[in-house]
C-alpha cells in the first residue's frame, strides 16, 4: 500500500481507480437561482458536445490508440472531462436551487421541471436525453481524432460561455 | 470557513498547474525541464493536501485520518457552495 502510494503519478492518489477528489476543479458559487440560464447550460452536461459525451468519447477511444503518448492524452483528458461534468452539474444545481414556482414558469424551465424537478439529468437543451449516439469510437486513430476535433473544439461551447459570461 | 476556502483554492491552482504539465508530458515524456516543473509543484501540492486533511477533513479517501468516525461524508460536498 505504501509503495502504491509512492508510485502514484499525481501524488496523494487514492486506494482505487478511479479516485474521487472531494473538490471541484474550479470553484462554483452561485447565490441566486436563474432557471432560464440553467435550461441552456444543461446541454453542456448531457448534450451532443457536452462533458459527459466528451469523457465517454476519449475514454472509449483509448483502447485502439496505437501510440502510448496519445493513449496518455486520451486517458487524462477523458478523466478531466469528468471533472468538467461535475463543475457544470454544480452550476445547473446552484442555478436551480431554491427556485420559486413563478421563476420556474416564467423562465420556461417548467418543461424540464415536470420530468426531473431540480434533479440533474444529462440531456441536451431541447430535451434530448444523453445518448451514446453523440460520439463515435471507430477503432481507427485518425478517424477518432477527426471526430474529437469536431466535437471538442466546438466553437459553440466557447460562444455559450462567452454569452453567459460566467 | 475562509481559511478552508483559501487553502482549497491553493490546491486547485496547484492541481491545475500539475495537470497542465502532465498533459504536456504525455506527449513529451523526456522533457527534463517539464519533469522538474511537475515534481516541483507536486511536492508543494502534497504538503497542501496533507495540511488540508489535517485542518478541514479529507479530500481523498486515503487521507481520512479519523479512527472513530467516517469523516469522508462530512459536508460540504463540492457542489454545495454559496447556499
Amino acid at each position: 500500500m505504501d509503495l502504491d502510494r509512492k508510485t502514484m503519478a499525481m501524488g496523494n492518489g487514492g486506494i482505487d481507480m478511479w479516485t474521487y477528489e472531494k473538490k471541484l476543479q474550479y470553484p462554483v458559487k452561485i447565490k441566486n437561482p436563474d432557471p432560464s440560464i440553467a435550461k441552456v447550460v444543461i446541454t453542456q452536461v448531457g448534450g451532443p458536445d457536452g462533458e459527459l459525451a466528451a469523457s465517454m468519447r476519449y475514454l472509449s477511444q483509448r483502447y485502439s490508440m496505437p501510440y502510448k503518448e496519445c493513449i496518455g492524452v486520451l486517458n487524462d483528458i477523458g478523466t478531466e472531462e469528468l471533472a468538467h461534468l461535475e463543475m457544470i452539474s454544480a452550476i445547473v444545481h446552484q442555478l436551480t436551487r431554491n427556485m420559486t414556482i413563478e421563476q420556474i414558469k416564467e423562465s420556461g424551465f417548467d418543461t424540464y421541471f415536470v420530468d426531473h424537478t431540480a434533479g440533474i439529468y444529462p440531456q441536451a437543451a431541447a430535451g434530448v436525453p444523453f445518448t451514446a449516439k453523440f460520439f463515435q469510437s471507430k477503432g481507427d486513430a485518425i478517424t477518432d481524432l477527426v471526430e474529437d476535433m469536431a466535437a471538442d473544439a466546438a466553437p459553440l461551447e466557447r460562444q455559450l460561455f462567452k454569452y453567459f459570461s460566467f | 470557513m475562509d481559511g478552508r476556502m483559501e487553502l482549497l483554492r491553493q490546491i486547485q491552482i496547484l492541481e491545475f498547474v500539475m495537470y497542465d504539465a502532465a498533459l504536456y508530458l504525455d506527449t513529451h515524456p523526456c522533457d527534463e525541464a517539464a519533469l522538474n516543473y511537475f515534481h516541483h509543484y507536486r511536492k508543494i501540492k502534497e504538503k497542501a493536501v496533507a495540511e488540508f486533511a489535517a485542518c478541514y477533513g479529507p479530500l481523498t479517501m486515503d487521507t481520512v485520518e479519523s479512527k472513530n468516525k467516517w469523516t469522508w461524508i462530512e459536508k460540504p460536498w463540492p457542489w454545495e457552495m454559496g447556499a
